[in-house]
């Protein structure tokens, strides 16, 4: 599979794959891109480079995994990119799943109250889900940040950061939800809403399968190895 | 497989009528007995579902009784010889008059048996329909094989297979999964693991 450079022009990449547009709004790089190649585009928005296509080849290619390059990166840069695809899912995909569950569920026979039981399911799902991001973000995020900036103030040593479980468990939750759908949803439903849902889960389960991947493969061991060297 | 018709009638006519009408249906065994007591000796370890044509003046006797615990899902169908006749409506899940038209016993028993079609293809057999309601109500291992008389060793391993079988890994999952094929009322399940 192809691995993007930085001469390459930053519209190739969106030609190549959709799916890595959200990606690159995460970097805050915006449309307009001319025929501009990645690190013209990328000095501009201010954007690290090297960690940009680092990140982009990554999500674009799932058995393309540049640990060692990965491990490289300042653990600050993999925070914020970490801050920035939660923020993806708790305002655009976790809103519109359950939008869409909604509506779809609205679409099957009234009678049929058992498909209710998918919707309450998929909103345990988002409830656990949500208090795993703000674990992160209240108390993993600020350790990694305050660990990198100011090691000396950090007293308690003992970080248990083992998310690897967690991450397991949301991610057979994920797939549950697909399963519990596209098995044994009953046939009377509007077809269009379900292809748009099952298209956003699937879309959503990529995106956070890669996300957990950066975070028990590279975050992790990144701050085990600071740790270590305190 | 595992698909039975018995006919128990004192009339020969009766019984072979019944037979040749159900003939059609290939794939299930019809057996025929004039006297209710002639069942007893029979293994009925590998039916799965049954439909029992008897007289409903039949006294009903304890292997009667007995078949039926053996046997999960089967339909007792009593035979009305006049309408005069006095018969426990709490037995029966049905009674047809003798005068029923051929198609309409063809019908019912077809129907009855294509639901086994779908129970073959339904994925979890009894057993594992039990172990996963108890799953669903929140139940512990250790609490699943004390409640079913079986060892926590077996419990998992019908966990697996359920797993394996649904495609769905977690509790919550299962849970849903059991609602929808209403294997659980949604009021009897542990509520923490949907909150």
């Amino acid at each position: 599979m192809q691995e993007f450079i930085k001469e390459d022009k930053m519209v190739q990449l969106v030609q190549a794959n959709y799916n890595l547009l959200p990606v690159i709004h995460r970097f805050g790089i915006r449309l307009g891109f001319g025929n501009k190649a990645v690190d013209e585009l990328c000095a501009r928005f201010g954007v690290n480079t090297d960690f940009f296509l680092a990140i982009v080849n990554t999500f674009h290619n799932k058995n393309f995994f540049p640990k060692d390059k990965l491990l490289a990166f300042s653990p600050l840069l993999i925070v914020d990119y970490l801050k920035k695809t939660h923020l993806y899912y708790t305002e655009y995909s976790l809103p519109r799943i359950e939008k869409l569950i909604h509506r779809l569920l609205l679409s099957t026979p009234e009678q049929n109250s058992e498909m209710k039981m998918i919707e309450k399911f998929y909103l345990a799902y988002k409830k656990k889900l949500l208090k795993h991001i703000r674990e992160e973000e209240e108390e993993v995020f600020p350790f990694v940040e305050k660990l990198v900036s100011h090691p000396d103030e950090i007293e308690d040593k003992a970080f248990d950061a083992n998310f690897e479980k967690e991450h397991e468990h949301v991610d057979f939750e994920l797939d549950d939800l697909k399963n519990l759908i596209l098995k044994y949803l009953v046939p009377e439903y509007d077809d269009l809403v379900c292809n748009k849902l099952i298209q956003e889960i699937y879309r959503f389960e990529k995106d956070i399968r890669d996300h957990s991947r950066m975070e028990d493969a590279i975050l992790i061991p990144q701050v085990n190895l600071l740790l270590k060297s305190m | 497989m595992g698909k039975e018709i018995i006919i128990v009638h004192q009339a020969e006519i009766v019984r072979k009528g019944l037979s040749a009408i159900l003939e059609d249906l290939h794939t299930i065994k019809v057996s025929c007995f004039s006297d209710l007591h002639d069942l007893g000796a029979k293994d009925y370890s590998n039916v799965k579902k049954l439909m029992l044509f008897i007289p409903v003046s039949c006294r009903l006797t304890d292997q009667l009784l007995g078949l039926r615990t053996k046997v999960g899902d089967h339909e007792l169908i009593g035979l009305m010889g006049s309408e005069t006749e006095k018969y426990d409506s709490n037995i029966f899940d049905r009674v047809l008059p003798l005068n029923v038209s051929a198609e309409r016993v063809r019908e019912l028993a077809g129907h009855f048996f294509e639901h086994n079609l779908q129970d073959i293809n339904d994925e979890l057999t009894s057993r594992e329909k039990e172990v996963l309601r108890l799953i669903a109500m929140g139940k512990t291992n250790k609490a699943i094989a004390e409640t079913l008389f079986i060892s926590a060793h077996t419990v998992i391993s019908h966990r697996k297979n359920i797993t394996e079988k649904l495609g769905i890994k977690s509790i919550p999952g299962l849970t849903v999964y059991a609602i929808i094929q209403r294997i659980i009322d949604p009021a009897d399940i542990s509520h923490d693991q949907l909150s």
